[in-house]
């Protein structure tokens, strides 16, 4: 009987080691599938309405423009314009992701005329009033996480990988990332948010993917839902377009003070 | 005036009517109550502001404008028809000239910038030394990689804006046609110069002026009037900011000669955010400077200024400043609150409490005691 139990525990405790063993490897051969399978977009520029829903049914909505470049060495580029509130016109918030370490961020405030370098390490902090977080916004560099193969997982019919994105950044809001991707086009469909304290925080849900120059899939609509306060911000995507010739020159302090 | 309005009517249809062009902007209006303030004077006054921002693209080049206009119930000195911009942007690539009324910011300094030689201060407009009168100018810049360079040459000098004389902050005396040290007077040309780059977590900016102060001096005069006299200003001034984790290091110095005396002016300070207090939205920020500044012009050679900022990260954009600021010899005190939300797309609800102090006579704060204010704004943006 003792020679059994011992047989068994040691039976779990293998197949647990090569369960996390293979997991580890499997987690970032997924996560760095749906890299890949991104990579060679070149730039984007794209129209954005947010929507905030606060915990009583109120609704604002922001319209916003985006601008990106893929990195080459380093991460990459971005640029969103605001257009409303009206109040906020022509600022624009421009960000240089690096792969490792704090991103270089830049604000323009078109009252003063100013372009303010600002600090980048409010990572967990909230994104224009919104349920996203900056580090939700960013650029989802590979290196920013250690990826874990979970479970296999059936998600709105689509067979889903699920995989924890364990963030590298100690200044995270997060100490875990549960996302399901799908096996056939490894886009990622839903990311459930664990706080520092491994309560569930936030989901984000990825509705309308459309793919582009027969390669690259854009969601239409995010929708992140605060479980813990009851708000929610739905990102409404429209007017995609690749190629556009943008270069880094699209994206410094020159460019930061000439938006419109 | 009214030539003026029709003229900026037709300038603005002209606009719209070409190319790109699209027009913003807000109409503000304001009630502020004196609580302090001497019979000689009046408690309560409205004003109303009226700015529209425009732009139109014509391939290579460009037109900018912001027109302000600003009326007053009770203080003349605020009334104001303004093209704080107007000017024709012609772009070469990596470089840019432009002609007309513009405004730069030169800086990185929250409470004042010391090398900002550009543009004259719109005093009347309120305390804020971001309200600025546009630079006559023809400009140019220059950028290769991060690096920039700016130069602008001012042939026509803007002289500072005063509330009335019984306004608030008023002199009390009438004001006299302004003095210049140079000879010719407000056309004698004043020359700006600046390099800014960046190397990793620093920005650096060195700056160069030559021409006339934008600060007056006043002199009193045994008739009962005062003449602004602009003294003749060279100088060159470095500005540098350290962004680090969570704490901005700003410093900003300029050693020049005003009128051949040697002067010099700097502030030192940091901005340092605390992000998500108490795991809620909010954020506290704390603001130190120190401000040192030997020109006749300062209300006093040094200032000490703390604030904290609490921003709410809220749909409304929610926040609150408190700022304090004392001399070195705390003999002058002044203490401001400010309070910023937004209803709704169109409208925003501003309020601010400032308090002056000082128990000495004859200082530059106790003349501002009956000046202190309350201000509520609702602007209207379209």
């Amino acid at each position: 009987m003792r020679k059994i139990y011992i047989t068994v525990v040691t039976s779990c405790f293998l197949s647990l080691s090569t369960s996390v063993i293979a997991s580890d490897a499997e987690g970032l051969r997924i996560a760095t599938e749906v890299d890949v399978r991104d990579r060679g977009f070149g730039d984007t520029t794209s129209t954005m309405t947010m929507k905030l829903f606060d915990q009583y049914g109120n609704t604002t909505s922001r319209s916003i423009r985006n601008k990106t470049l893929e990195g080459s060495s380093e991460g990459d580029l971005s640029l969103v314009i605001f257009d409303t509130p009206k109040d906020v016109k022509g600022t624009a918030f421009l960000s240089h992701t690096k792969k490792a370490g704090s991103d270089d961020q830049w604000l323009y405030l078109p009252a003063l005329k100013r372009v303010k370098r600002i600090a980048s390490s409010n990572q967990a902090g909230p994104f224009m009033g919104s349920e996203f977080a900056y580090e939700d916004i960013s650029s989802q560099e590979l290196e920013k996480y250690d990826y874990k193969f979970i479970k296999m997982d059936n998600y709105n019919g689509l067979e889903c990988y699920v995989v924890s994105y364990d963030p590298v950044e100690k200044k995270s809001g997060y100490s875990e990332q549960l996302t399901w991707i799908d096996k056939k086009e490894y886009r990622v469909q839903k990311v459930d948010y664990y706080d520092r304290k491994k309560s569930l925080l936030k989901t984000l849900t990825f509705k309308g993917y459309k793919e582009y120059k027969d390669k690259f899939w854009r969601a239409d609509t995010y929708e992140m839902i605060n479980h813990q306060t009851g708000k929610k911000t739905i990102l409404e995507f429209a007017d995609w377009t690749f190629s556009n010739g943008l270069t880094e020159k699209d994206f410094n302090k020159k460019s930061l003070k000439n938006i419109r | 005036m009214k030539k003026l309005l029709i003229w900026i009517g037709s300038v603005l249809c002209t606009m719209q009517s070409v190319a790109t062009a699209e027009i913003s902007g807000s109409v503000t209006a304001s009630y502020s109550h004196f609580p302090h303030s001497l019979e000689t004077s009046f408690e309560d006054d409205v004003s109303l502001e009226l700015k529209a921002l425009g732009h139109s693209d014509f391939s290579h080049w460009s037109i900018d404008y912001e027109l302000v206009l600003r009326k007053s119930i009770n203080d003349e000195g605020k009334d104001i028809i303004e093209p704080r911009e107007l000017f024709v942007k012609r772009s070469f690539g990596d470089f840019d000239i432009s002609v007309g009324n513009r405004q730069f910011f030169w800086g990185v300094t929250e409470s004042k910038n010391v090398v900002d030689f550009v543009n004259q201060r719109d005093s009347a407009a309120g305390n804020s030394t971001e309200d600025k009168l546009g630079a006559t100018s023809i400009s140019t810049e220059f950028y290769l990689q991060d690096a920039e360079i700016q130069y602008v040459f001012m042939p026509y000098f803007r002289e500072r804006t005063f509330n009335a004389q019984d306004a608030h902050p008023g002199l009390g005396v009438s004001l006299n046609k302004a003095m210049f040290s140079d000879h010719k007077g407000s056309m004698s040309g004043d020359h700006a110069v600046r390099y800014s780059n960046s190397f990793g977590e620093y920005d650096i900016g060195i700056n160069g002026f030559y021409g006339t102060a934008r600060e007056p001096i006043l002199n009193f005069n045994n008739n009962g009037t005062a003449t602004p006299y602009y003294p003749e200003y060279q100088a060159l001034g470095l500005d540098v900011q350290f962004t680090g984790a969570s704490t901005l290091y700003k410093g900003e110095f300029v050693k020049g000669y005003q009128d051949e005396i040697e002067t010099t002016a700097y502030v030192l300070g940091f901005e340092s955010t605390f992000y998500s207090i108490a795991s809620s939205s909010w954020d506290i920020g704390l603001i130190g400077e120190l401000q040192f500044d030997d020109r006749t012009q300062a209300a006093a050679t040094r200032f000490n200024v703390g604030g904290l900022r609490f921003t709410a990260n809220n749909a409304s954009d929610s926040n609150f400043l408190v700022l304090y600021a004392a001399d070195e010899a705390g003999e002058q005190l002044s203490y401001m609150g400010q309070f910023s939300h937004r209803l709704n797309n169109g409208l925003k609800l501003e309020a601010e409490y400032t308090e002056f102090y000082s128990s000495v006579r004859g200082l530059p704060f106790r003349n501002l005691i009956d000046d202190s204010y309350f201000q509520v704004s609702v602007g209207y943006y379209f």
